[in-house]
């Protein structure tokens, strides 16, 4: 070769050697394989999890979190088979990778905006990603899974309690709606699902702990969404829960009673319309041990509705569930199958549920029928009723034709109810309503015409008229008059027999007693004569005790109104002069006396007049009897039960007030009014009527007694020494009518209570004008 | 050939016992192993320069897979992050229309260091075993590949800069991916591979005049 021969440099022995720098190639493999080896020692499986749509997902940028920490990844979506779902190939964790197993599920957070709030805000902007939920418990390996299409209601960690909620179906409950507790959301719904017959809604229900200890079996859930409007005397009231129970829905729960069981998961509990409901229905037992049975009905006229009642012996035992038509295989008619569920311990059939279907068979066997009844004052709601009957063609519990054990059927109770309340409806219609009415608006009619009738109020304003009258009679200055009067007719009196006694008549009458001794035979012969004078004064004093002074004083406490009259009468006034008169002509018969020489005789007769005055003076020891009949009178007169008369015008007018509440009571105000009208005019009479008149007529005739005494003086001039005994004894009797004589105090006396009676009188009479009514009301 | 007619009559130092010091290209003769000016090594010709190239081009080869499989770059924007491989952040400068720069990211960063791939392999291997291509073409292509090596580090460039530049947390962040580092290291190793290889052995088969017998 020509290298050979050519020089070559001193390091040309190296060429063999191999160079250093294949090391750098050797590292960047060894480097490179551990970083594969690395990678792949680390990488997790791969599972498969079929999504309904990928929305949103991206491989390689979709991460799934378990407990929002990334623990997986999105490496490839593709179609599944068929292209009926979306395949989401992720990459897990290592780490994670052994507890994926059955129990793991999967879902997609995506942003969420509820009235409960917004969810899953992050996602807004990084992406949506898958959430895994797994238990902490390794197990079998799966590869393949479905996502959930909404969040799990108990995701693994979570405390608590899940229970199932059963509802009619009208509830609107929606998934995560709120369960509270007292105000407290303490858990939330699943989602809801209908039932295989479409009656009712189950959803699944989440209770925190530790609030799920208070779930008992007698807790009751009642629904709280929407808005509870309550309209009443309180006024008007708008409740609502919270927002998010307004607009999802939601459930209350309360533990109405103490002393349940503890409930298993999933227990099952009905949801109530309202809390109130769910009170009411606090002590109807376990629904969830409920017998559901159910009956063909043939001849079913409508009225039964499903939650309609189901009664054993008028008692409420359960529930119509279901109303469904059912038709015949043998026959091809239509019946309605109507399912229920009933408390078996209110059937009597015990606690023991492994027992319920045999006591229920032989029960059927003793004749238990289910049949249509009606309920209510009017037979207007129709329930199913389960009644024992005793002749009644063999039957029994049938299972295998319907899904439920088959009741057998009774005749139906309905036609009775509709023939009461036909007859209920007739009596009614009998009842004679619009004469009742009639007659309640003609006795209306009436009250209110005498309650506005002018007579009505005219009463108070006669009443008043009337007292005012009578105020007017009493206080009058006639009647204070008539008392001067009386006061000075009584000086007058004794005025007139002070000038007796003054008069020279007695000195002379001394000096005539002196003097005539002679005179004294004649007198005694005279004073023969002198018992038949005393017992004739005697007759006069007993004339003038029978004198019907107790009438007079009667006619003039009576007549109090007319005294005026009388006092100012004219005739009075001529008494003075009368009496005047007659003093005059007394002095002239005794001056005639003198003259005459009859003094003489008379003072003779004089020393013999001491039994004589005796006898006067036991003639005038009746005057103080006299004077106590009188004043007995005027006692009588006190003793007048005018204050009875009060009372009992107190009670007539109480009457009258009974009286105004009584029917015909329109005819009072006029009868009222006629009567005061009367009251008046006889008041009027009694001014001027009769007694006035008697009254006068009494003193004239008093007066013609003077006149009579007078012209009896004239005749008989022996009877004056008598008659000035008489005059003395008068003069004692008319001092016993002074001011300060007990007549006169009676008489005043007499007049207070009239004044006082009159007091209390016009005192009713301003009660009535101050307070009208009361006349009809009572004090 | 003209050419090879006229370096016929040409000496190499070689061929007069003479060897070139390749620092300071000092002239000597070939008795002595260093350079008495310098201190380098004296070599004729490197033996041990094919095994060199052949090392560091396997190493870029290496260094090249991941800086390609891997994202080049890191870019989170509003909590979305991106990563985009050299091949990927081209497809989408095409997609967004931007051509002229899709076309220089491409060129520098997929062309070019493929090409020098080619380039230093094929020189290589011509080096090894008997060829008649024109020693002028292969020098001017070991040329070129000398050259234009270098630029490929544009890509990395680019990265390092937008890397410093867009640091904004949320709103806007670029950072650098593993295929980063790994195009920095494949692009100097290749560049260390054009390096290693004598270019005196081009002309050596000329010399010899093998191609004309």
């Amino acid at each position: 070769m020509d290298e050979s021969q050519l020089a070559t440099p001193v390091s040309a022995p190296k060429r063999k050697r191999l160079s250093l720098v294949w090391l750098m190639p050797v590292l960047a493999v060894v480097v490179a394989v551990a970083v594969v080896a690395k990678n792949y020692a680390e990488k997790g499986p791969l599972i498969s999890v079929s999504f309904q749509a990928a929305s949103g997902i991206e491989k390689g940028q979709t991460v799934v979190r378990f407990r929002d920490l990334q623990v997986g990844i999105v490496e490839d979506m593709s179609f599944a088979p068929g292209l009926t779902a979306i395949e989401a190939h992720i990459r897990l964790d290592k780490k994670i990778a052994d507890y994926v197993d059955e129990s793991a599920e999967f879902w997609l957070v995506e942003p969420r905006v509820s009235a409960r709030g917004v969810s899953g805000l992050n996602t807004v902007l990084s992406g949506v990603y898958i959430q895994g939920n797994w238990d902490a418990t390794p197990g079998e390996k799966v590869q393949h899974f479905v996502a959930r299409k909404t969040p799990p209601l108990v995701t693994h960690g979570d405390n608590g309690s899940v229970v199932v909620l059963r509802s009619r179906g009208d509830t609107q409950l929606s998934n995560g709606a709120p369960v509270m507790f007292n105000g407290i959301e303490v858990g939330r719904l699943g989602e809801p699902k209908l039932s295989d017959t479409g009656s009712t809604v189950t959803v699944e229900a989440f209770i925190e702990a530790p609030h799920d200890q208070r779930l008992t079996t007698n807790t009751r859930f009642w629904d709280i969404s929407g808005i509870s409007l309550n309209v009443g005397a309180g006024g008007l009231s708008v409740d609502v829960e919270s927002l998010a129970a307004l607009v999802e829905g939601g459930i209350s729960f309360g533990t109405m009673v103490a002393g349940g069981d503890a409930v298993l998961p999933g227990h099952v509990f009905d949801i109530y319309d309202t809390e109130e409901h769910a009170r009411e229905n606090v002590f109807d037992g376990d629904s969830a041990e409920n017998l559901r049975l159910s009956v063909l009905l043939d001849n079913h006229q409508g009225g039964l509705t499903v939650g309609g009642n189901v009664r054993f012996q008028g008692a409420k035992v359960g529930e119509v569930t279901d109303l469904n038509g059912y038709v015949d295989p043998e026959t091809r008619k239509v019946k309605l199958l109507v399912e229920f569920a009933v408390s078996p311990s209110k059937l009597g059939l015990g606690d023991d549920s492994a027992l319920h279907m045999d006591g229920l068979k032989s029960r059927v066997a003793n004749g238990l029928r289910a049949r249509l009844a009606s309920e209510g004052l009017l037979g207007q709601t129709v329930v199913l009723e389960l009644v024992d009957f005793d002749d009644v063609a063999p039957a029994e519990l049938v299972t295998n034709v319907t899904d439920l054990p088959l009741v057998p059927s009774g005749e139906s109770n309905l036609k009775d109810a509709s023939q009461t309340v036909d007859g209920l409806i007739g009596r009614i219609n009998s009842l004679p309503i619009e004469e009742l009415m009639n007659s309640a608006i003609g006795t209306l009619d009436g009250i209110t015409a005498f309650v506005a009738s002018p007579e009505a109020r005219e009463i108070p304003a006669n009443a008043n008229g009337l007292l005012v009258d009578t105020r007017e009679v009493i206080a009058s200055g006639a009647t204070r008059k008539a008392i001067q009067d009386l006061q000075t007719a009584a000086s007058d009196v004794q005025a007139l027999v002070g000038r007796i006694e003054s008069s020279t008549g007695l000195d002379t009458f001394l000096g005539a007693l002196e003097r005539s001794d002679s005179i004294m035979t004649n007198i005694d012969a005279f004073s023969g004569k002198l018992p038949a004078i005393a017992d004739d004064m005697e007759q006069i004093t007993a004339q003038l005790a029978a004198l019907q002074l107790q009438e007079l004083v009667s006619d003039a406490s009576a007549a109090v109104a007319a005294l005026s009259d009388v006092v100012t009468d004219p005739s009075l006034k001529t008494v003075g002069p009368d009496a005047a008169a007659s003093m005059a002509s007394l002095q002239q018969i005794l001056a005639d006396l003198e003259q005459s020489g009859l003094v003489a005789e008379l003072s003779a007769a004089a020393t013999n007049a001491d039994g004589l005055l005796l006898d006067l003076r036991s003639a005038t020891a009746d005057v103080p009897t006299l004077v106590n009949d009188a004043s007995a009178v005027v006692a009588s007169i006190k003793d007048l039960p005018i204050e009875t008369v009060v009372q009992s015008l107190d009670r007539l007018l109480n009457r009258g007030e009974a009286v105004l509440s009584a029917p015909g009571i329109e005819d009072i105000p006029v009868a009222l009014r006629n009567t005061l009208v009367e009251l008046e005019t006889s008041l009027t009479a009694l001014r001027e009527g009769g007694v006035v008149d008697s009254l006068n007529a009494t003193l004239k005739s008093a007066q013609s007694t003077m006149e009579a005494i007078e012209t009896a003086t004239v005749q008989v001039p022996d009877v004056v020494a008598r008659l000035n005994r008489v005059a003395g004894a008068l003069e004692q009797t008319i001092a016993g009518y002074g001011p300060e004589s007990r007549l006169n105090r009676d008489a005043q006396n007499a007049i207070n209570e009239v004044a006082r009676a009159a007091e209390a009188f016009r005192s009713l009479a301003r009660t009535i004008e101050r307070n009208p009514n009361s006349l009809i009301t009572g004090r | 050939m003209d050419r090879a007619g006229q370096q016929q009559s040409l000496t190499t130092a070689r061929e007069a016992g003479m060897v070139g010091c390749t620092y300071c290209g000092l002239l000597l003769p070939m008795d002595q192993a260093h350079c008495p000016r310098c201190g380098a090594g004296l070599q004729s010709r490197d033996d041990q320069s094919l095994q060199k190239v052949w090392a560091w081009l396997l190493a870029g080869l290496i260094a090249y897979v991941p800086a390609n499989l891997y994202p080049m770059l890191r870019t989170t924007q509003m909590f979305h992050t991106t990563e985009s491989t050299i091949v990927g952040g081209v497809s989408d400068l095409i997609h967004h229309h931007a051509y002229g720069i899709a076309f220089i990211v491409f060129f520098a960063s997929v062309v070019i260091p493929i090409g020098k791939f080619i380039v230093i392999a094929y020189l290589a291997y011509l080096m090894s075993r008997p060829h008649k291509s024109d020693p002028h073409r292969l020098h001017l292509l070991y040329e070129v590949v000398e050259f234009i090596g270098r630029w490929s580090m544009i890509d990395v460039f680019v990265v390092a800069i937008l890397t410093a530049l867009v640091q904004f947390d949320v709103l806007a962040t670029i950072n650098p991916g593993i295929a980063a580092v790994c195009f920095a290291l494949s692009v100097v190793f290749t560049m260390l591979s054009a390096q290693s290889f004598d270019s005196r052995l081009i002309w050596d088969r000329l010399e010899k005049g093998s191609f004309h017998g």
